[in-house]
């Protein structure tokens, strides 16, 4: 295999854990060309081989870890890697970001891609190097935390493993690099079930770029523009993203009680001001980030990742927690037994309100925190209730009732955001093609309040809107810069001066600007410019490393490629209108009394959403559709 | 006398957590914070501001009256994560 683009290695190969056979996997320069990496390459290899329903935690799974162009190419924000798999969270297709070193380590060995099938007979860990690739016992790490795990792995360079709840199969455990998870979707426990407890990857020289000297002028302009934005410069280096936790109060945004209010009366006492005030050691980022969103915190007298903004959300104000030195130490103990905090915490808050109901008796209950350090530790081991809560709350409200606030879309626990507060969200959270997640919901918040203040309960525009920020998001990722660059996108002075009379224009019109969105979205490749001033460089710079020839809407038709893809993944699966949905609490329930638009009006903007984005009624990407995007159906 | 508290870039900025004020519109208040911090006027513009929870632009912008113990909340212009 090779390739005659740079910045990528050329070579792709399958492991395979019950052979031990390791064999190349063809991907050609066509198809990076259409699939370009990370995200979307996964998509295209998993689409290619699993064309119906399977068990998640059976051999027949796939793990798909893939690197992407723009990684080790000395461009910032740009260490993120990704890994794809069947989800047992799901059931559907699942892809999992991560801002640890193993990519770079990865790509350094000389792999665009990795595919790992079938299940070794003993605890196997995985050393990827670019003497070979080697299997290699696991017996002294298996039982180990994240980070004793890749302290006594073996070797100098990036790892990637599974701590006790991706070994005990908890259906949302994550993987860790660094102090960095690719958490959502039980990736760890895909892992688990095939005796991973990890990999290794070592090598000393990346690809080279296609145009070194090009790549490197785009990225230092890159890079000052970053540090001069508000929010990548400013709020998020000082506050990290727990900043947002005051302006989702402010907005009705943050999940409280179990998403039964968009504001937490105790909000300051968790929020990113407290955190810097009274808690913050110093910022860290992944490697080549400018941004430094990272926290270091203190626990226990050891300096460790503090939590994102999700995690404050799910541990403090939806379980009624206003005790933020016990969110940094969950925090670091859901990392160090490998839990996604997001998932864990949701599913706690519903398991709360099961038990205030009399549907469940557990012992959990909202404002109660002295039994959580003794429950999570619980959960990864599957010990008492947390054998159940291990299983996530769609199960959960399959044995025990409560659908109707069990806070997850297609078994995939929301994140802190209220969507309530911002009806896109809403949208986004139930189309998502992975679940409750906002990142792959288009992250319509940063439209209808933290960023800029489009009307949060117009349903004008917001389908267009969600399905091409879901694009943009899904290029930038599989392209393999954090999506924080895609800030960048929005002119400066709609994000530094909100009071502003254009600021306020926009804010007022942008609901209206449903068919100019759409016709982005129905003809990208007319728009052959790259944006202006840097807004957006990501297709700049992926030209210059890879040697391609990319401009926006090439870059946005990379993006509706892979999300429609992994649609289709999911539509192979089962997936259907009908997984589409919201909780009643969010569709039925107002969330402030009096205000009768407090509600997601789900059904107008579903139908609007496929109608963007060329699905038809039941949520199938139409075949005239697939055919644009060369989407092969057999 | 109004209660304001610095959140965000605002807290940041200034850094303060809060203060308090005798004015009686968002007007002053901000000439008040200009002087107090020893910046333009302009500048205290660019943060999002509520009253008792309820953002500017939806009462009377710069003209919005104030009661005595309304709280104040200065924001980021805007915020990501």
């Amino acid at each position: 295999m090779d390739t005659n683009y740079g910045a990528y290695t050329g070579k792709v190969v399958n492991i395979d854990l019950t052979t031990k056979e390791i064999t190349g996997y063809e991907f050609s320069d066509k198809e990076r060309e259409l699939f370009l990496g990370g995200k979307i390459m996964a998509a295209k290899i998993v689409y290619d081989n699993i064309k119906t329903k399977i068990d998640p935690l059976s051999p027949e799974n796939m793990i798909v870890v893939t690197t992407c162009p723009m990684n080790a190419m000395g461009s910032p924000c740009s260490s993120r890697f990704n890994v794809s798999t069947i989800s047992p969270l799901t059931g559907y297709y699942t892809s999992s970001n991560c801002g640890g070193n193993f990519g770079l380590n990865l790509k350094r060995a000389g792999y665009d891609a990795i595919i790992i099938t079938g299940k070794a007979e003993e605890h196997t860990y995985i050393s990827i190097t670019d003497k070979g690739i080697e299997f290699k016992n696991a017996d002294h790490l298996w039982g180990l935390k994240t980070g004793e795990a890749q302290e006594r792995m073996e070797g100098k360079g990036g790892k990637f493993v599974i701590g006790p709840a991706g070994e005990n199969l908890v259906r949302y455990a994550c993987v860790v690099s660094e102090e960095r998870s690719a958490g959502r979707g039980g990736v760890g426990a895909v892992f688990g079930s095939k005796n991973l407890k990890g990999l290794f990857a070592s090598g000393l020289k990346g690809p080279a770029a296609k145009n070194k000297e090009a790549l490197m002028e785009i990225s230092k302009a890159w890079t000052g523009r970053l540090r001069a934005h508000p929010t990548t410069g400013v709020q998020l280096p000082a506050l990290g993203t727990a900043g947002l936790v005051t302006p989702m109060h402010a907005k009705n945004l943050l999940a409280t009680n179990n998403y039964r209010s968009g504001k937490y009366e105790d909000f300051e006492a968790i929020s990113g001001e407290t955190l810097r005030d009274d808690f913050l050691v110093k910022n860290k980022g992944c490697v080549t980030c400018p941004i430094q969103c990272g926290r270091v915190v203190k626990v226990n007298g050891k300096d460790v990742k503090g939590p994102e903004v999700e995690t404050i959300g799910l541990f403090g104000s939806n379980i009624l927690n206003n005790d933020l030195q016990k969110i940094l130490d969950w925090n670091n103990e859901m990392d160090e037994l490998g839990l996604d905090t997001i998932s864990c915490g949701n599913t706690l808050s519903f398991a709360m309100e099961l038990n205030e109901k009399g549907m469940w008796n557990n012992g959990l209950k909202f404002g109660k925190i002295d039994n959580i350090d003794q429950i999570i530790d619980d959960i990864a081991h599957r010990k008492g209730i947390g054998d159940e809560l291990a299983e996530g709350s769609k199960k959960l409200s399959e044995k025990y009732g409560g659908v109707e606030f069990a806070m997850n879309v297609k078994g995939m626990e929301l994140a802190a955001y209220e969507p309530r507060g911002a009806i896109g969200q809403g949208l986004g959270y139930a189309v998502s093609n992975r679940g409750g997640c906002h990142l792959n919901g288009g992250y319509m918040v940063v439209m209808e309040g933290l960023g800029l203040s489009i009307n949060p309960y117009s349903t004008g525009a917001k389908a267009g809107m969600t399905a091409l920020f879901q694009d943009l998001m899904e290029a930038c990722s599989a392209g393999g810069n954090c999506l924080f660059t895609t800030y960048a996108f929005f002119p400066m002075i709609l994000l530094s001066k909100p009071n502003s009379l254009i600021t306020r224009v926009v804010n007022k019109f942008a609901t209206g600007f449903g068919l100019p969105v759409r016709f982005i979205l129905r003809f990208p490749t007319l728009i052959a410019i790259n944006m202006p001033a840097n807004m957006l460089p990501h297709p700049k710079a992926l030209s210059a490393a890879t040697g391609m020839k990319l401009n926006f809407g090439k870059f946005i038709r990379i993006g509706e490629r892979g999300y429609n893809l992994e649609r289709m993944i999911d539509v192979h699966l089962g997936v259907s209108a009908a997984d589409d949905e919201l909780p009643a609490r969010l569709t039925e329930e107002l969330q402030i009394v009096g205000n009768p638009k407090s509600k997601v009006p789900l059904d107008k903007l579903k139908k609007a959403y496929y109608k963007n984005r060329c699905w038809d009624q039941n949520g199938i990407p139409k075949k005239s559709l697939l055919k644009r995007l060369k989407i092969a159906e057999e | 006398m109004v209660y304001v508290k610095f959140f965000g870039s605002a807290r940041v900025k200034f850094e303060k957590k809060e203060m308090e004020a005798d004015c009686s519109d968002i007007k002053t208040l901000l000439q008040i914070i200009s002087k107090e911090f020893g910046v333009e006027v302009k500048d205290v513009k660019q943060f999002l501001v509520y009253v008792n929870e309820v953002n500017i632009n939806k009462l009377k912008m710069w003209r919005t009256k104030l009661s005595d113990g309304d709280k104040i909340m200065l924001l980021s212009p805007a915020s990501g994560g």
